[in-house]
């Protein structure tokens, strides 16, 4: 047992005190939750612009409503700023937008044609313009746009009769798709056209705005009973729970099997092609060491469970949604994560000792990939229906539960009694079977200067360990 | 076998007196030909580390000792990778006997080492020897396996084909060759009894006898020729015995 802790605490340091370790600790949710933070962070950079916006009105009653409207938005932004810049521009323009302000003006000549277009391209081309919107003459003429369902709801009204082919409002500029500024348009010539249309139909629009508040239908988890039997009010259900929060939890668990797995496979082969596996095996049996290794390596594991638990725990508490985590899964997710570390861990050192490069390893390792990551590619489809077939039957598929069985756990939704310890058994003894044949061929191709480069090779040195 | 590394396709091997388990480990010593450390560990990590997997729980003061007489007491912090090859199997060799090993087993200890280095190795090898414990010493050069070596066990093929001490090798392959000078410096005539072949070395013939019993009427047959200056029985060397088994 001495030498074991003695192997485990050479690779556990091996593994953790490193500044590649550190490096992937670091980069792995960082290229994970990029596209979630990052992104809508760096789009908020370069805000507070002023742009040139040109209108073409062609209905002559929109532009000086729209340079109100943006006059009153700016002003709004300016004073929202000053008294909490970021967070009052969050909630005015919403999360992740720019911040700029816009300067409506009409064009310089009054004749609409291709050549008033192609000039303003060309100076939105030049950076002296952002862009330009052109409103077509009989925008509040057509009212039952493009779709059929406006068509349909026209028909039998006062427009009846009147319907042809729509005309559409056009923003050009370099960034038309993208553009808040577009969005802005967007939604406030919607508005005012709808105003227009009410009016016409002889309905007050300040009536309809009362019509149209909303009712909020809160999303709730089922109610529970205290001991004095009194209804407890769950937690309000909202989108971090109810999808990003078992997301995260599932991620945290595959960054930790990743960054536990990938040093075996490297371990296994720097003692294999560095030579030190005919030293280390004069001393150790190949069992001991293999046993030392992924000892090490679950120690290391959970350093990382620790390191990214207090690091989500932290970012979570800061935002006040720390009530959110569920600390009963941590049990659950300690037996699923150590149980995975094993099951990869002994594969990825197995392959690691049967070949001499690296890109050898990736042909072998493909297979065990698409398994691990399959719950990854099913999420959604697993957290809308933790309990459908798909998710039951990968949460006690050996080598998908881990991840599947968590995601599943994290949706706070309830999952039959018995499901989470059968998959933990059947993963108990699927780690053992990996363990005890990956040991066999790991000291099968220890001392072997070859490579096993194909499954059927790997297999076949289990054959001769025999 | 030996270190368990293979097992044996029949019969036991017995080790130190007793049937092998993993209980001798510690008290084997094993420098593999092949060397290996982790290269980015720094030599006193790696020494610790196996020094601990030998049993050995506070090895640093051992560590100091085998370093000292190496002299390598600088490399401390060193990394494995910035060691030169001597260097490195210097600290390979201190990793095989740092447990103070009752069998040590070296493999071509000395390949790729400078002669001073190799002197400091052959002084440690003698030093163990000198302490009373068992070298499996395996190499190619018959000369430092003569230097070094007791007993000689040679494997050709596959199969033993020399089992003996030093001298009793000798004594059974040596006494069936002599080295002839006559005085007048003339060559030898070529019907000399129980000579089956000849050679010049130098100013000297070599004659290699069907035994060495014949060694009588050779003298007689050489004085009938001439006046005798040198007449020597020669010792082969381990080098001349092995080309000789082999059959090369």
């Amino acid at each position: 047992m001495y030498k074991i802790l003695v192997v485990a605490r050479r690779e556990y340091a091996a593994m953790v005190a490193t500044k590649a370790f550190l490096f992937t600790l670091i980069m792995m949710p960082v290229l994970m939750l990029g596209g979630v933070v990052l992104m809508p962070l760096l789009s908020k950079m370069g805000g507070g612009k002023t742009r040139q916006i040109v209108v073409i009105d062609q209905t002559g009653k929109l532009l000086s409503k729209l340079q109100n409207l943006s006059d009153a938005r700016t002003a709004a932004l300016q004073q929202a700023l000053q008294a909490s810049a970021a967070e009052s521009a969050d909630e005015d323009e919403g999360f992740g937008e720019q911040v700029d302000f816009w300067e409506l003006s009409g064009p310089a000549t009054d004749a609409v044609d291709d050549t008033l277009r192609l000039q303003l391209s060309e100076q939105i081309r030049e950076g002296k313009l952002y862009a330009f919107v052109e409103i077509p003459a009989d925008l509040f003429d057509k009212p039952a746009g493009d779709s059929a369902e406006g068509k349909q709801a026209a028909a039998g009204g006062k427009y009846a009769g009147e319907l042809k082919e729509a005309g559409k409002l056009r923003f050009v500029s370099q960034d038309a798709v993208l553009s808040s500024a577009r969005q802005w348009f967007d939604a406030v010539s919607m508005e005012i056209v709808r105003e227009h249309r009410l009016s016409e139909m002889g309905i007050e629009p300040s009536l309809v705005a009362q019509a149209s508040i909303p009712v909020a239908f809160e999303p709730t988890a089922p109610y529970t009973a205290n001991t004095e039997g009194e209804l407890v009010a769950e937690k309000s259900s909202n989108v971090l729970v109810t999808l990003f929060l078992p997301f995260g939890i599932m991620m945290l668990m595959f960054m930790v099997i990743f960054l536990a797995a990938q040093p075996m496979l490297e371990s296994g082969m720097e003692e294999k092609g560095q030579r030190i596996a005919e030293l280390l095996l004069g001393t150790v049996s190949p069992t001991q060491l293999m046993a030392g290794k992924l000892l090490g390596n679950v120690c290391g594991s959970l350093v990382i469970f620790v390191i990214y638990g207090i690091g989500g725990w932290s970012i979570l508490s800061a935002n006040d949604m720390s009530q959110y985590v569920p600390l009963s899964l941590v049990p659950w997710f300690l037996v699923f994560q150590l149980l995975a570390v094993l099951f990869f861990s002994s594969i990825f050192l197995t392959v690691g000792a049967s070949i001499s490069e690296l890109k050898e390893a990736q042909s072998l390792l493909l297979p065990v990939w698409l398994v691990l990551m399959a719950p990854l590619m099913v999420w959604f489809a697993a957290i809308r229906d933790p309990n459908g077939t798909l998710a039951t039957t990968m949460s006690l598929f050996p080598p998908s539960a881990p991840l599947m069985m968590t995601l599943r756990l994290a949706t706070g939704q309830a999952i039959p009694v018995w499901q989470p310890p059968l998959a933990a058994l059947l993963l108990t003894l699927s780690t053992m079977l990996v363990i005890y044949v990956a040991g066999r061929i790991y000291r099968a191709s220890l001392l072997r200067t070859d490579s096993a480069t194909t499954v059927k090779q790997i297999f076949g040195r289990l054959k001769s360990a025999s | 076998m030996i270190l368990r590394i293979y097992q044996p396709d029949k019969g036991q091997v017995n080790v130190l007196g007793s049937l092998h388990g993993s209980g001798l480990d510690d008290r084997v010593g094993y420098l593999p030909e092949e060397r290996g450390l982790y290269r980015r560990m720094t030599v006193r990590q790696v020494l610790r580390y196996f020094a601990r997997l030998k049993g050995i729980r506070q090895p640093d003061a051992i560590i100091d000792e085998h370093l000292e007489r190496m002299q390598a007491t600088d490399w401390n912090k060193k990394k494995i990778e910035q060691l030169s090859k001597g260097m490195a199997q210097k600290i390979q060799f201190i990793v095989a006997v740092i447990s103070q090993p009752e069998l040590v087993i070296l493999d071509e200890p000395f390949s790729g080492l400078d002669p001073v280095n190799m002197e400091v190795l052959r002084a440690e090898v003698i030093a163990l020897k000198q302490a009373g414990k068992t070298v499996i010493f395996s190499t190619h050069d018959m000369e430092m396996a003569e230097r070094l070596c007791d007993r000689v066990f040679m494997i050709n093929r596959g199969k033993k084909v020399l089992d003996g001490t030093l001298e009793s090798i000798k004594a059974a392959y040596g006494g069936d060759a002599v080295r002839v000078r006559m005085a007048s410096g003339s060559a030898l005539p070529s019907d000399l009894p129980g000579v089956t072949d000849q050679s010049l070395h130098g100013s000297f013939s070599d004659l290699q006898l069907s035994h060495a019993g014949v060694r009588p009427q050779l003298l007689q047959a050489l004085a009938a020729h001439g006046d005798i200056e040198h007449f020597e029985t020669i010792r082969p060397s381990l080098h001349d015995i092995f080309v000789r088994i082999a059959g090369y």
